[in-house]
């Protein structure tokens, strides 16, 4: 093997390309429906975006975007961050993402931490089988779940808050409310899904360390903080910085199921309003340059942030 | 973790018991709050209109009636025609994702392929940057596309991410296996099928289970590319139901009069929650113990 890898890297001539090519024709062939899948759906739409810069009309199809473009520079940028929308959707998204990681990062680890404490085997593979349930249940199944637990006329908690004595609360229609909802289910469907690789980390642990710690009398909730913890530093560290890079990404599908007018207040996200601008109001020029916008901007924190991910000693892509 | 059992023979101390209860009455609230609202789903799309009190702690119903069932599985064509939609996602659609990303993994697995790092980059690079929502959108319209069940299948058929971890599966896979199957006489081909392959079978239905699952799962593909009800696929008709269960989804007069004295639109709703949530149900406890095993190598060898 080691001698093909020299032998193609040695001729640099044209003729190499295509000497390449053919030799290896079996492995280029196998990536090849990749290639042009991406190249239609992820590629050509990265060309797509220069419709944030003209007045596109969807009537005139493809040529729309290359001959018949009607160029209006940053307009639509003028457009979207002169408009009341502008700030109301830029701190709702990141108040969102922002209590999302607030309570949604440390729970996977106290889970794990907690879950590491179990000797019980077969209860703790049970707990992790429901925990990880969640994740792989739809938004919309979710939703109908939430709803059915929220509902100011025959919801579940409702109920109970009435049996209580208690007034009736619409969770889902109180912009106080409502961010909650979003936060603690959003913590409730991935807390088991994100613990599997604190838990797997735990497990790596050299046994011979609790037990040298048993023997110097530790207690089990001091074997935590200094032998159980101090394994997760810099997967926590990684992941946090991570999550950071992901800010304006507060969860699309999630506030699209359970949002409605009432919530757009504190409810509606940069990734909300694009789809009902762009998919329901077919204003796609201005749609794309709000997409467009918060592109560039992630792609800003995800750089930064991966970055610092490299300094910690993760294996980065740039 | 059998060590660390065996070898702790001391007696708990206080602080122990109290951490250990701590830990136990955490874990069971989290269970119960995962298992409990799909209990009551359950419980309430069997529960008849009349028998439904109000009050809270009649949870077990003293009347039961399945009729919401019925209606979901028998009498509307709406959610058999959409499990038939949501069938042909998951296998169709399952089946080519899967082979795809196979593929492309299996390159780009192959360190001494030249151009390889030009290959991993043009995979990465969707990752993390994309022409967004409309752009997208946009493109599935002019290729055609759009209105079709394939409009679900194809854009979206490769994801990025689960060709890296298959990479790093197959990366796993000794060398020396490929060079003796070379030195058999082996053609490229029959090293991928009878060596490679048959060795990552854990890894080739991990991803197979992602793809799956995405696609069971799949609401907001379907609802932005899909114009007809015909094609609809089970969570865009229960998203539906749940939305508003309104006169337009009950297929004729017939059923209308019918639903309007039998079944409480409530029980419908549930029904078709429980009944969307049910396939995952059924496979999943097969499936734990191979995505465990995928997501932690995938995320550890980054």
């Amino acid at each position: 093997m080691k001698n093909m890898n020299t032998l193609a890297q040695s001729s640099r001539k044209p003729k190499a390309f295509i000497h390449n090519i053919i030799r290896y024709k079996f492995l280029y062939l196998l990536i090849l429906p990749t290639i042009v899948l991406f190249l239609i759906f992820n590629y050509f739409p990265m060309y797509g975006v220069v419709i944030a810069f003209q007045d596109y009309k969807p009537h005139l199809g493809v040529e729309g975007m290359f001959s018949k473009a009607t160029w209006v520079g940053l307009k639509q940028f003028k457009n979207f961050i002169s408009s009341f929308y502008f700030k109301r959707l830029m701190i709702n998204t990141v108040r969102i993402s922002l209590l999302k990681i607030l309570f949604g990062f440390p729970a996977p680890i106290i889970l794990a931490l907690f879950l590491n404490e179990i000797r019980n085997l077969k209860f703790k593979k049970i707990v992790q089988t429901v925990s990880y349930l969640p994740h792989f249940l739809s938004w919309v199944i979710l939703s109908g779940i939430i709803t059915s637990l929220l509902s100011p006329a025959n919801g579940t908690i409702n109920q109970f808050i009435i049996a209580l004595g208690g007034q009736p609360v619409d969770f889902l229609t109180n912009n106080d409310y409502f961010i909650w909802v979003l936060v603690f289910s959003s913590v409730w469907q991935g807390v088991g899904w994100s613990s599997i690789i604190y838990l797997a980390t735990l497990s790596g642990i050299d046994p011979q360390l609790y037990e040298s710690s048993v023997i110097d009398g530790a207690t089990r909730f001091q074997q935590i903080l200094y032998i159980s913890l101090p394994s997760l530093y810099n997967l926590m560290s990684i992941l946090l910085i991570m999550s950071m890079g992901g800010i304006l990404n507060a969860g699309f599908e999630q506030v699209l199921m359970l949002y409605s007018p009432l919530v757009f207040e504190t409810g509606d996200i940069i990734d909300t309003f694009v789809y009902r601008s762009g998919i329901q109001e077919l204003k796609y020029s201005y749609s794309s340059a709000v997409g467009l916008f918060k592109t560039a901007i992630g792609f800003t924190l995800l750089i930064i942030t991966n970055f610092f991910a490299g300094k910690m000693g993760r294996e980065t892509l740039f | 973790m059998e060590t660390r059992l065996i070898s702790l023979k001391y007696k708990n101390s206080k602080s122990d018991i109290v951490l250990i209860g701590i830990a136990y009455t955490t874990v069971i609230i989290l269970t119960f709050s995962i298992i409990i609202p799909f209990l009551l789903i359950f419980l309430q799309s069997i529960t008849p209109r009349s028998a439904m009190t109000g009050e809270w702690y009649s949870i077990i119903p003293k009347q039961v009636t399945f009729d919401a069932y019925g209606y979901l599985l028998v009498s509307s064509k709406l959610i058999i025609k959409a499990f038939k939609n949501s069938f042909f996602l998951v296998v169709i659609g399952g089946s080519l994702s899967l082979i795809a990303t196979t593929m492309a993994a299996y390159t780009l697995s192959k360190q001494y392929l030249p151009y390889r790092k030009i290959l991993t980059y043009f995979v990465y690079i969707p990752m993390i940057i994309g022409g967004g929502l409309i752009p997208t959108f946009l493109v599935v319209k002019f290729i055609g596309l759009y209105g079709s069940l394939w409009a679900c299948v194809i854009p979206g058929m490769v994801g990025s991410w689960n060709v890296f971890l298959m990479r790093n599966f197959f990366r796993e896979i000794p060398e020396s296996l490929e060079e003796a199957a070379l030195l058999d006489g082996a053609n490229d081909v029959q090293i991928l099928v009878k060596v490679m392959l048959p060795v990552s079978l854990p890894a080739i239905a991990t991803i197979g289970l992602f793809y799956a699952v995405g696609q069971w799962n799949s609401w907001f593909t379907p609802s932005i590319y899909l114009n007809s009800r015909e094609q609809w696929p089970v969570q865009m008709v229960v998203r539906q139901m749940l939305a508003q269960f309104d006169w337009t989804s009950v297929e004729s007069i017939q059923d209308m009069e019918e639903l309007l004295i039998n079944i409480p639109t409530d029980n419908v709703k549930k029904a078709s929650v429980f009944i969307a949530t049910l396939p995952v149900l059924v496979f999943y406890p097969f499936a734990q113990k191979y995505f465990v095993k995928g997501l932690v190598v995938g995320s550890i060898k980054g």
